[in-house]
């Protein structure tokens, strides 16, 4: 009780921030879940981690509406008729946003903006201050730097206007990224890069490779994990590879009983959270959003998240000083890289669960980009920061990591404000990146206010007000 | 054929349109003033000390240039002066055009008429610099005089294979209203041809010119307004 009154009485807390903490409280005070001690003793140690889904799961982590369906049949729970006008579509969809369930209340997927919105817009200031008007309003209304709006492949006028109002506002949500293939034009690249290095957003998604995965109806959501429309993920947990390192005797041990142990572990841990949340919770009997199919039991997976690639390779490298001899840059390093992501893919793969409709049993991999606590922990597959090797070398060291990840996996390249004046440089990268196998490009200039921590946005103005507040 | 190589930067913004890998060759033969690499003047053979420099076949270079080819617009040949090396720029540039590559070459054009008509049959398109457009002056900051640049350029121009004019700005000691002026007039003609504006920057520079200020953002604003109000469809400054 004393950690409901402590809520209660934090000064710090918004009104909603203290309803969402107090939810969280009274879910975790419950012991629903049935945890194997050898799970517990792995989420002590922090090999294994739920990213603070809560005790109870009573919604799926990541829920990923059809909002292309809402968009064509209304919502008679919500009272909507499908809307005719530009007006009507962005209140419709600003309405939905507010009852899409996540694990922080904020929606992590909010449609692909430009199809939803291409019949409505018209070349003129009127569409363009709606369409202003509707970025500002979710940025101001979720405020959850997860939130996540997709645009392209196609080229639309839709498109250039949501990207030229994310230009104006330099606002932290939503993060946007563009699925981009070959029909992409570069007009329509150019106005992204520049987009991109005014205000770290959007990022770029390798349409090919997302669309084999997935199909064509897939997103990307919340950091930049692809996931089906119509459904989602149920659950994300993750295995840290490098605490995982650091509990064994030698890369043998790693190899042949740990990594096969944990990895076990988690998927049965996972197995258990699916089972409440599918079995017990009675999301999928009574949300609207399912009555209503735009969202379908069957369009679901779950992923398996990890992190900390780069600092097991270099555990069992015995932490060479030379930069040269570390992961990143040495070939030695690199395949043990792809030896582990390999190994554990197969593993991942070789269980199943029957919930997981839609990827036919298996949970999907998830390069997952760390939390605030990881200190000393590297985001999913990436090379440490400040190891960066030159951008051509580091797209070629980061790209053979992506197949394995259709769940998310992607890697951030800053790039110094001259480019501003050449975007068509970004563009070229971002082309020959994608033909090499990266699945997912985010750029950002060094000078730009609203800046990239790994998978998320925050405004480096904020970031100021706040530490000079505390 | 066998060539002298200062430096490639796999991928550069500012050597011309889109990503471009850039080759710097060894070797020149201005002795600008406000040179920031005179180590790259000196031409180079076999003989001398190695400073970063390589001999390397002409294929041999194209193929390392190759492996970046997913992800760059095209190449540019630079210097030092690149047309120093002709025969093994000319090998170079038609080498890499057979594998569809498109080759910029970055150079001062002094160089003899027929040779530069030559290389212009085997390149996309040339970056020019014109350190000053008064003979007097040019030979005071360069060494030699710039009746074949100014040949060459015209040449270039007529045949539509410029992509870019560079000049440095140095206040004081240059006329460089003078420069801007006459350039932006032979640019004029052809809205296509952007005139960039350099900034010189005393920094690093040996001699005399060290002790020079650089351009106010000022002076390069009213450069660029002066190159504009010519006709010049697109001036950059840096
Ligand atoms: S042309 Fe370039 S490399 Fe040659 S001396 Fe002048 S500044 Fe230096």
């Amino acid at each position: 009780m004393s950690k409901i009154i402590e809520i209660i009485k934090d000064a710090k807390l918004t009104y909603h921030q203290k309803v969402v903490a107090l939810a969280r409280a009274a879910e975790n005070s419950l012991d629903v879940l049935k945890i194997h001690p050898a799970v517990e003793e792995l989420r002590q140690a922090g090999i294994i981690c739920d990213l603070f889904e809560g005790h109870a799961p009573y919604r799926p982590r990541y829920v990923v509406p059809d909002y292309a369906r809402f968009m064509q049949e209304g919502s008679e729970f919500l009272a909507l008729t499908p809307p005719k006008t530009l007006e009507d579509a962005v209140h419709s969809l600003l309405i939905l946003y507010k009852h899409v369930p996540s694990i922080t209340t904020f929606p992590v997927y909010i449609g692909e903006l430009d199809k939803l919105l291409e019949p409505f817009v018209k070349d003129d200031a009127a569409s363009a201050r709606t369409i202003k008007h509707f970025l500002r309003h979710i940025d101001r209304t979720i405020t959850d730097s997860f939130c996540h709006g997709n645009l392209g492949p196609r080229d639309t006028l839709a498109g250039r206007l949501l990207l030229k109002a994310a230009a104006e506002l330099q606002a932290a949500v939503p993060n946007l990224t563009l699925k981009c293939d070959h029909d992409t034009g570069d007009a329509l690249l150019i106005q992204a890069v520049e987009t991109a290095l005014q205000t770290a957003k959007p990022s770029f998604a390798n349409h090919a490779m997302f669309e084999a995965d997935f199909g064509e109806d897939y997103a990307i959501v919340s950091c930049y994990n692809g996931l089906p429309v119509g459904g989602g993920s149920f659950t994300l947990v993750r295995l840290n590879l490098h605490r995982l390192a650091l509990s064994t005797t030698d890369y043998a041990q790693f190899r042949n009983e740990a990594l096969p142990q944990a990895v076990r572990q988690m998927l049965l841990y996972m197995d258990e959270r699916v089972r409440f949340l599918v079995e017990e919770s009675g999301f999928f009997a009574g949300n609207f959003l399912v009555v209503e199919k735009l969202l379908r039991l069957e369009r679901f997976t779950a992923m398996f998240g990890v992190v900390g690639l780069a600092e097991c390779v270099n555990h069992f490298l015995g932490n060479p000083t030379a930069k040269s001899a570390r992961f990143g840059h040495s070939e030695e390093a690199n395949s043990m890289g792809i030896e582990i992501i390999a190994q554990l893919a197969a593993l991942v793969a070789g269980h199943t669960n029957s919930h997981l409709h839609f990827s036919q049993g298996r949970y999907l991999l998830h390069a997952q980009v760390g939390i605030d606590t990881d200190q000393g922990t590297s985001p999913g597959c990436r090379i440490p920061i400040g190891d960066e090797p030159e951008l051509y070398e580091h797209i070629m060291q980061a790209a053979p990591f992506h197949q394995y990840f259709p769940s998310g996996i992607g890697d951030v390249f800053s790039f110094d404000s001259t480019v501003k004046s050449n975007p068509k440089f970004v563009v070229d990268i971002l082309k020959g990146a994608f033909k090499n196998g990266l699945r997912y490009f985010s750029a950002y200039s060094a000078d730009s206010d609203v800046v990239r921590i790994t998978g998320y946005l925050v405004k480096r103005s904020e970031m100021a007000k706040l530490a000079r507040d505390v | 054929m066998q060539g002298y190589v200062q430096k490639i930067i796999p991928f550069s913004a500012v050597d011309g349109p889109g990503n471009r890998t850039a080759v710097f060759l060894q070797g020149c033969n201005f002795t600008c003033a406000y040179c920031h690499n005179p180590e790259t003047q000196m031409l180079y053979d076999s003989s001398l000390p190695g400073d970063g420099v390589r001999a390397i076949d002409h294929r041999d270079l194209g193929l390392e240039v190759l492996r970046y080819r997913d992800f760059i617009q095209g190449v540019t040949i630079s210097g030092g002066e690149c047309t120093l090396q002709y025969e093994f720029l000319l090998e170079l540039s038609r080498y890499l055009q057979s594998f569809g590559i498109e080759v910029f070459v970055d150079t001062n054009a002094h160089l003899a008429p027929a040779a530069f008509q030559l290389l212009g049959r085997h390149v996309d398109k040339f970056i020019i610099d014109v350190k000053a457009s008064d003979e007097g002056e040019h030979m005071a900051l360069t060494g030699v005089g710039n009746n074949l640049v100014l040949a060459n350029l015209r040449y270039a121009l007529a045949e539509k294979l410029v992509y870019e004019i560079r000049t440095v700005i140095v206040p004081d000691v240059l006329n460089n209203e003078q420069t801007v002026a006459a350039i932006s007039r032979l640019i004029s003609a052809d809205q296509q041809v952007r005139y960039k504006l350099i900034r010189f920057r005393p920094q690093g520079v040996i001699g005399a010119y060290a002790r020079l200020p650089g351009p106010t953002d000022e002076y390069m604003a009213a450069l660029q307004r002066l190159a504009l109000a010519f006709g010049v469809k697109t001036c950059e400054k840096n």
